[in-house]
């Protein structure tokens, strides 16, 4: 059989089980819809089970290709038997006029081309290749989700990956992208839809067109990102709601409540849809003065439905059920509080955007910043207030407003797609009375939004579709021809496949198209594990990051079964320990396997400050305040008169205490402040980090150019036991030699 | 009542919940056995002063200045030693930086480039600003084994108001091989 054929067998497999599953259930709910809406909401709702299913088998480690094609053909049988896979509703009572259904028929078909054609073509997506199949690839070779703690996207909700994995194990990469593009040529039918039901049609379809031809919907909804799947479950979730607040169908209430935790399970940020559906509901049974506690509790159950797997998952895994986020609260060794910080922060600017009045022309026109674009006529979002003069409009721009909350913590473009089926539906209704000026909005737009003309106003560094690659989607062209041609990602990916050895680790500061490999790839910062590997090199190579400062505590001949160094002021930075030795009259003494060693906090590193590592070190991955200690116990009396601390300079220095306890265990003070002094960096500090990456089974560094150490691994590879084995596009890869004798 | 007690359960439970135990003791990982004589040859074949062990590079001439400085100044002559890492025809990179303030003064500057006190290179700068310069070395002029010497000679220099003699900002140099 043709690539094509799994791809689209994967594809269509999914939304075919999907739209079963959901038929089901709406029977089963006894829910009454009108014919558009009982498609759309059968695979929305099917989608959200059978995410479900798939996160079962993973669990179970029962998740293979067999297992999916049974499933899923039993469900179809299921359905069928039933006669469910026929729609069945009645059609809606406000038709559309004919000129309205010839602009949607060509600006839909023609966007349809250019969509599907870009899914089916081979993935290299960054997100998409990179975490989004590259976990779910990682998943499908397991079997199972197993235990991944070095990869911080492994622990958010991935209830579209899930889809994902169904339709990759038929038709892989690309039949994962073209199950996001369902969602995406289902969003305009759903919005047209509900522009009918409030009897809108001409709003419908206005918001249907300006949210299907958005250049980032474009781009995000042909490939394996799946902020459009998102949107559509948002959007389903406020549609239900409307319907339920219409009809006030008891059935609806448990699908409410499966579809807006399915909003959880599909991306954190969503998770909003939670309580606003809660709030909803309460709010119209009160003011009608329906009892309230049965729905709501129907809802509740059933929302949890969707979001204990996760949650339960996170803290099986990772010790924090909304890893990797609150790691305040959950502390754990896999995502650190410092990091956590630095990474929400980071997404708040997006690196250099410290000017937000940059933003509305980023957003619209120029596309370059933002990851990703609207399209010009999203500067006319403003004009959306004119649909507060209706009732639904006021509804929508709450639903709007809510949604987009998120985007204050993370300014990419993709964070406004959620909202943005609201915000499409309000700015057309906000115009749809003035003669003429809706569908030329909606023609604008689609002109305006169309690849080719995109080029001529936008930035050429613009996340924006760039072809119709037809050859390529049906696999005219040779599928790993055109990946070499068009993706850094996935020839660096290639080589780390012929490379490196099978069970072998690789560890990088830069992402890796993941999907495209089946080594373990292991980042910088997308893990404690990988922050811990990244600092032991930086300590090696940069001397703010070596042991260049020593405090050193000396006080009369004191006997102490224990020592503990204290923080004893707030510190906006941290402080480190690489090494702590203890000295008798001037002397070392040797440390002995009895000595045991704890902190706090961040405990699970404590061993770094004995482990005789210059390169390794103790710190508390959060902002020091009063109280934090390494202690040491050595498990017996000793005689000591100075404790030193051999410490990094990439912070300020601490105000460190010195407690001794004998055997009793009443600590006293044993020297109130300590000595500090700079030291030159000793050299091997090279070799020594090379030890330690090998001792965490590290054997194989990536390094893109630009790249920490880039320079130096190049000039002076050998004094870093390091041995050449392959370059692409400017990244090399390199194998730790075997430790030296 | 039950619905008394069950608060007062969620109030001692949520109490607990908020109690941190002592951190678990670790026992005494494996001693690693660091070895500053791990790296027998000092120096490599390339430094860029930002670097740590830069001042293991440094023979002569270069002003010092905080670790981690992208750059130093350096006199009329300075001195650093480089050792390849294998006999083969190479190629000697420098990055330096004309500073606009001492070009004022100076005009063009002619630089003399030295390997082991034998000139490989020679250069004329008319204008200031960042600047890379290479220049080919043979085989026999290098050995594995032992550094060498690279001299930089500058032919006009600033003079600062302590007397010190500026000609350049050195940013890294070594050989590509």
């Amino acid at each position: 059989m043709p690539p094509v054929f799994y791809i689209l067998f994967g594809s269509l497999f999914t939304g075919a089980v999907s739209y079963a599953l959901g038929r089901l259930l709406l029977d089963r709910c006894r829910i009454r819809l009108y014919r558009h809406e009982q498609a759309l909401f059968a695979f929305l709702c099917g989608a959200s089970l059978l995410h479900l299913l798939v996160f079962t088998l993973f669990a179970t480690s029962l998740a293979r290709k067999g297992v999916f094609l049974a499933t899923g053909a039993a469900i179809l049988l299921w359905a069928g038997r039933q006669g469910l896979l026929r729609l069945s509703a009645p059609p809606h009572p406000n038709p559309l006029s004919r000129p309205w259904k010839v602009l949607f028929g060509i600006i839909y078909l023609a966007y349809a081309v250019l969509y599907v054609t870009n899914a089916m073509a081979p993935e290299m997506s960054p997100d998409g290749s990179s975490y989004h199949l590259g976990l779910v690839g990682r998943y499908l070779r397991q079997r199972s989700f197993g235990f991944i703690t070095t990869n911080m996207y492994a622990s958010l909700s991935q209830g579209i990956e899930m889809l994902y994995a169904y339709a990759f194990s038929f038709g892989r990469h690309s039949a994962a992208a073209t199950v996001h593009v369902l969602f995406t040529l289902s969003m305009p039918w759903l919005l047209l839809s509900y522009g009918r039901r409030i009897g809108m049609p001409a709003v419908g379809i206005g918001g249907a067109l300006l949210f299907y031809c958005t250049p980032v919907v474009g781009i995000d909804g042909t490939t394996a990102y799946i902020d459009i799947a998102v949107a559509a479950v948002v959007f389903g979730v406020f549609y239900l709601l409307e319907i339920w607040r219409e009809e006030r169908q008891p059935g609806l209430v448990p699908v409410i409540g499966l579809l807006a935790g399915f909003c959880f399970s599909v991306k954190y940020t969503t998770a909003l849809a939670i309580p606003f559906a809660f709030a909803w509901l309460a709010f119209y049974l009160w003011r009608s003065r329906k009892p309230w506690f049965r729905p709501l509790l129907q809802f509740s159950l059933c929302a949890s439905l969707m979001v204990l797997p996760w949650l339960v998952k996170n803290i099986v895994t990772v010790g924090n059920p909304l890893s990797p986020f609150l790691n305040r609260y959950f502390p754990n060794p896999n995502v650190y509080i410092s990091f956590e910080e630095g990474y929400v922060e980071h997404m708040r600017h997006y690196g250099e955007v410290q000017d937000y009045r940059i933003i509305p022309l980023d957003l619209t026109i120029h596309g370059e910043r933002l990851s990703g674009m609207l399209g010009p006529i999203f500067l006319l979002t403003p004009l959306v207030l004119l649909s507060l003069r209706f009732a639904e409009g006021r509804r929508l721009l709450l639903a709007a407003l809510l949604f987009a909350l998120p985007y204050t913590s993370n300014i990419g473009t993709r964070f406004l797609i959620p909202p943005l089926p609201m915000l499409s539906l309000a700015l057309a209704m906000a115009v749809a009375r003035t003669p003429a000026v809706l569908p030329l909005l909606i023609c604008l737009h689609a002109i305006l939004s169309w690849p080719h003309v995109l080029k001529s106003y936008a930035s050429q560094y613009a996340w924006t579709l760039q072809r119709i690659p037809v050859a390529a989607a049906l696999r005219l062209t040779n599928e790993e021809k055109y990946l070499t041609e068009h993706s850094h990602g996935y020839t660096i990916a290639r080589m780390i496949e012929d490379t490196v050895p099978r069970g072998e680790k690789v560890f990088t500061f830069s992402g890796v198209s993941e999907a495209y490999t089946t080594r373990e790839i292991i980042t910088a910062y997308q893990s404690g594990f990988g922050n811990d590997l990244g600092e032991i090199l930086w300590s090696a190579m940069y001397p703010e990051y070596g042991p260049v400062r020593h405090l050193n505590f000396t006080f009369a001949p004191r006997r102490v079964r224990r020592i503990r160094v204290r923080q004893e002021l707030g510190l906006s930075g941290e402080w480190t320990a690489h090494e702590i030795r203890v000295f008798e009259h001037g002397n070392e003494i040797a440390r002995k396997p009895s000595w045991r060693v704890r902190a706090w906090p961040n405990p699970w590193l404590a061993h770094y400050a004995v482990d005789g590592n210059p390169v390794t070190r103790w710190r508390p991955r959060q902002s020091a305040t009063p109280g934090m200690y390494v202690e040491i116990d050595f498990g017996e009396e000793l005689a000591l008169t100075e404790v030193k601390v051999e410490m990094a300079k990439d912070f300020p220095l601490p105000a460190l205490q010195l407690f001794g306890a004998g055997e009793q265990g009443d600590w006293f003070p044993l020297a109130a402040e300590a000595k500090s002094q700079d030291v030159a960096l000793v050299p091997g500090l090279r070799g020594a980090a090379m030890d330690a990456l090998r001792n965490h089974g590290i054997r194989y560094l990536l390094v893109g150019p630009g790249d920490p150490g880039d320079d130096d691994y190049k000039a002076n590879g050998r004094l870093w036991g390091l041995h050449w084995i392959g370059e692409r596009i400017g990244t090399r890869l390199y194998r730790i030699e075997e430790q030296r004798k | 009542v039950p619905l008394r007690s069950l608060l007062l359960s969620i109030t001692l439970l949520s109490l607990l919940t908020g109690c941190a135990g002592e951190p678990d003791w670790s026992p005494l990982p494996a001693q690693y056995r660091f070895q500053p004589d791990s790296e027998p040859r000092v120096v490599g074949m390339a430094i860029r002063m930002e670097e740590p062990q830069v001042d293991n590079y440094l023979v002569s001439g270069v002003l010092r200045d905080e670790l981690g400085s992208m750059w130093r100044w350096a006199n009329p002559r300075m001195q650093l030693r480089l050792q390849v890492a294998e006999r083969r025809a190479s190629t000697f990179y420098i990055d330096f930086v004309i500073s606009e303030t001492t070009f004022k003064e100076t005009g063009p500057v002619t630089f003399r480039f030295l390997l082991n006190d034998q000139e490989i290179s020679r250069a004329t700068y008319d204008k200031p600003g960042e600047k890379h310069h290479e220049a080919p070395v043979a085989a026999s002029l290098l050995d594995p084994t032992v550094p060498v010497t690279i001299t930089i000679e500058a032919d006009r220099w600033w003079t600062s108001e302590d007397g010190t003699k500026l000609a350049f900002l050195l940013v890294g140099a070594g050989f590509q091989q």
